[in-house]
């Protein structure tokens, strides 16, 4: 317990000092859009990236909670985290689960030290909350495969180096729809690879269409077993539904909201109350995972209910303190607001709609 | 906690299918408490030195919600979460003639809309002008009285204060204020414990329905709309849960530093109320909150699953869900306990973050 207040406490001093010297300014969803490779590596310095990885792949060898110490400190800063945020959540964590000791030892380390970030390629232009049905293929060579098709909506593509994708290794079987899927590495750099971005209606770029045409990748690309990508996938998505990200994306706005003081302590209190249940809730959720328990329920109740409380912080702010909306204003909260104003429809998007997490669950509790 | 919770269920499992039929009858719920007392559930959580049956708060939680879920009336939850953990804390042993302990917060002399007065042997009265005592109940007026769930609520008038207090020894330090801020502190917890029990069972009860019931020629449990009503119960009710398990996690540290403090410093009990319990405060205050709120929302879509079935006397439903009307206001509605918070975050000179996750450094580091 004691340690995990000391860390706090060292990522609460680096966070007010990097701030201070202007090394970064907060907003809201930084971890979506705050892509800034020099701040990545002034947190790898620290042992902050891959923190709990072993120390044979670059990682400091600390535990889950301390993990969730330095994220929720830099989610509730507003810090820019978007460059390492999907490999230090999800592709080190599938890398050590299922990666061969090369895989392991080709990436880790380099995520570590935050010089490498990925991509994730999920979702195509036919293929959303269904991502059974993806059709990006990936054809078996002589020495490893060949991979056409098309991603979409992946986050930072245009700045990463590598994309953990989903792809068919097997061609669709409806009746087995979830089979024939497996994860490939690719480098983003390879021939056949073309990265188009795609503007968010705040006029900001972190989304990106990949296209992949006869993209020659070798036999070691493949994570994990063949076939069993859908597997995988769905056990890394009770991770990422799960985690602070959920409800501290609009924690800047509601900290400048809660020093006006034309706002009244009950309303602030109030998200308070959600925000600290949400907390408990999330760290069930963690404990669950750290027992081995799939908890995918719960994990996506969290998603539900922290995605509907991050909307609740920007309705109760406009509703007791509206400001004219300016995203270059120099007034801290006008900004956070206008921020998360327009990025207000995405949190209850990503990571699968709230609405087909809702099905997941009540098909769930239903089940006979 | 499973096996608590079994034992409790298995004793009251014919009154709970009284309970079942609709009925707040009486007879039943008095014989049940008989039972409960005769078998020492109501001295759970009281220490064996003040003549209890020992365990901790989270064993008088599972005691209560066990009985709450299956909405058998009684002032158990009261008794071993309220006044059993009140008595604990300020020392005040309690005599075998005391078969039903209920709290009391007075103000010179009076009580109104007092939970199960009407049913106590003794009354540990804590008034805000004056002390902290025991008193028989045939020392003071009880005026009958019912809740929104036809629960009694009664009004309480002291004969004549300390003067008949059966046992005050050692009572008086802190006085009858900060008695009834713990009083009502862990009111607020037992409330939102019942809380997070009647919506597991209002969720229990909606999954079942919807199983059975058919509509459109299929069960309602596969209608994708009532999938996303149900989905948003069981997050309410995980929601309740979460924050009243942070609450007990919180006020069970807070006990242990707090009696920790009192054997060190000698100076007995009634010190309870100290720094190292304010983390325990903000908890159940953020509980309190957050079960009202779900109380609110979580009976709705109850409500919604079931339709007009739901608001018969006839069927089950109305016993909880009125009961999470009434509960959600009792010892402080939402508002009250938002305020606190808020307050608090207000008064941190280091901001809304700082304030609910504090770290070496802030000015809130404590007995970590």
């Amino acid at each position: 317990m004691s340690d995990q207040l000391v860390l706090r406490a060292q990522v609460r001093r680096f966070l007010a000092k990097a701030r201070a010297d202007g090394a970064f300014i907060p907003r809201c969803d930084a971890w979506m859009n705050g892509f800034d490779a020099a701040f990545s590596r002034s947190l790898a310095e620290r042992g902050w990236i891959g923190m709990t990885w072993p120390r044979e792949y670059g990682g400091a060898g600390r535990s889950e909670g301390e993990r969730l110490v330095v994220v929720e400190e830099l989610l509730a800063a507003g810090a820019p985290v978007a460059a390492h945020w999907f490999a230090d959540r999800q592709i080190g964590p599938g890398l050590l689960r299922h990666g061969t000791p090369t895989q392991r030892a080709r990436y880790l380390p380099l995520i570590a030290a935050g010089q490498c970030f990925f991509a994730v390629g999920m979702s195509e232009p036919d293929s959303g909350s269904d991502l059974a049905s993806i059709r990006t293929a990936a054809r078996p060579t002589s020495g490893g495969w060949v991979v056409n098709g098309t991603k979409v909506w992946t986050s930072h593509a245009h700045r990463a180096q590598h994309m953990l994708a989903l792809v068919r290794t097997s061609p669709l079987d409806q009746r087995r729809r979830h089979e024939g899927m497996s994860q490939l590495l690719i480098d983003l750099s390879a021939p056949g690879v073309g990265v188009r971005p795609i503007m968010t209606l705040d006029g900001q770029q972190h989304f990106n269409e990949v296209v992949l045409t006869d993209v020659e990748v070798d036999a070691d690309a493949l994570l994990g077993a063949e076939g069993a990508g859908w597997q995988q996938v769905t056990a890394e998505l009770a991770n990422e539904r799960s985690g602070p990200e959920r409800y501290l994306s609009n924690l800047p706005l509601l900290a400048a909201l809660a020093r006006r003081a034309d706002v009244p302590e009950a309303e602030v209190g109030e998200l308070v109350a959600e925000l600290q249940t949400l907390r408990a809730l999330s760290a069930a959720v963690a404990d669950a995972l750290g027992r081995g328990e799939s908890p995918t329920v719960t994990a996506a109740l969290v998603k539900d209910l922290g995605s509907r409380f991050e909307r609740k912080v920007v309705d109760t702010a406009r509703r007791l303190a509206p400001v004219p909306l300016d995203a270059g204003s120099p007034d801290e909260y006008t900004r956070l607001l206008t921020e998360a104003v327009l990025h207000s429809p995405d949190a209850t998007l990503r990571g699968g709609t709230n609405e087909i997490l809702r099905g997941i669950v009540g098909r769930e509790l239903t089940r006979t | 906690m499973s096996e608590i919770r079994d034992a409790v269920t298995a004793l009251l499992g014919d009154h709970a299918l009284r309970a079942a039929d609709g009925g707040q009858d009486d007879g039943a719920a008095r014989a049940a408490f008989a039972e409960l007392t005769a078998q020492g559930w109501t001295r759970v959580g009281l220490p064996e030195s003040l003549g209890g049956n020992g365990g901790t708060l989270a064993d008088a939680a599972d005691v209560a919600a066990a009985a709450t879920y299956l909405g058998v009336a009684t002032p158990l939850a009261d008794q071993v979460l309220i006044a059993n953990a009140a008595a604990g804390l300020l020392g005040i042993a309690v005599p075998e003639a005391a078969t039903c302990v209920l709290p009391v917060v007075a103000e010179a002399g009076t009580a109104t809309r007092v939970p199960w007065a009407s049913w106590a042997s003794h009354l540990l009265v804590a008034d805000r002008a004056g002390e902290v005592a025991l008193v028989a109940a045939s020392d003071v007026r009880v005026t009958p009285g019912a809740n929104l769930a036809d629960l009694p609520s009664d009004g309480v008038t002291l004969g004549g204060s300390a003067g008949n207090a059966t046992n005050g020894a050692g009572v008086g330090r802190g006085g009858g204020a900060a008695a009834a801020d713990l009083i009502t502190l862990l009111g607020a917890l037992a409330r939102s414990v019942q809380i997070a029990a009647a919506l597991r069972r209002c969720q229990d009860l909606s999954v079942t329905y919807a199983r059975q019931r058919r509509q459109f020629g299929r069960a309602l449990a596969d209608l994708p709309v009532i999938q996303q009503e149900l989905a948003a119960l069981a997050g309410e009710a995980a929601a309740a849960q979460a924050a009243s398990r942070a609450a007990i996690g919180e006020a069970l540290a807070a006990d242990a530093a707090g009696h920790a403090a009192i054997g060190e410093a000698a100076g007995g009990p009634g010190n309870w109320w100290t720094a190292s319990a304010e983390a325990a405060a903000r908890s159940i205050a953020a509980a309190k909150v957050r079960a009202g709120l779900a109380a609110t929302a979580g009976a709705r879509s109850a409500h919604q699953i079931h339709g007009a079935i739901g608001i018969t006397r006839e069927y089950e439903l109305h016993v909880h869900t009125r009961s999470l009307w009434a509960w959600r206001d009792e010892y402080g509605a939402e508002r009250t306990w938002a305020r606190r918070l808020g307050d608090t975050v207000r008064a941190s000179p280091d901001g809304l973050w700082a304030s609910i996750v504090p770290a070496p450094g802030n000015d809130i580091v404590s007995s970590h």
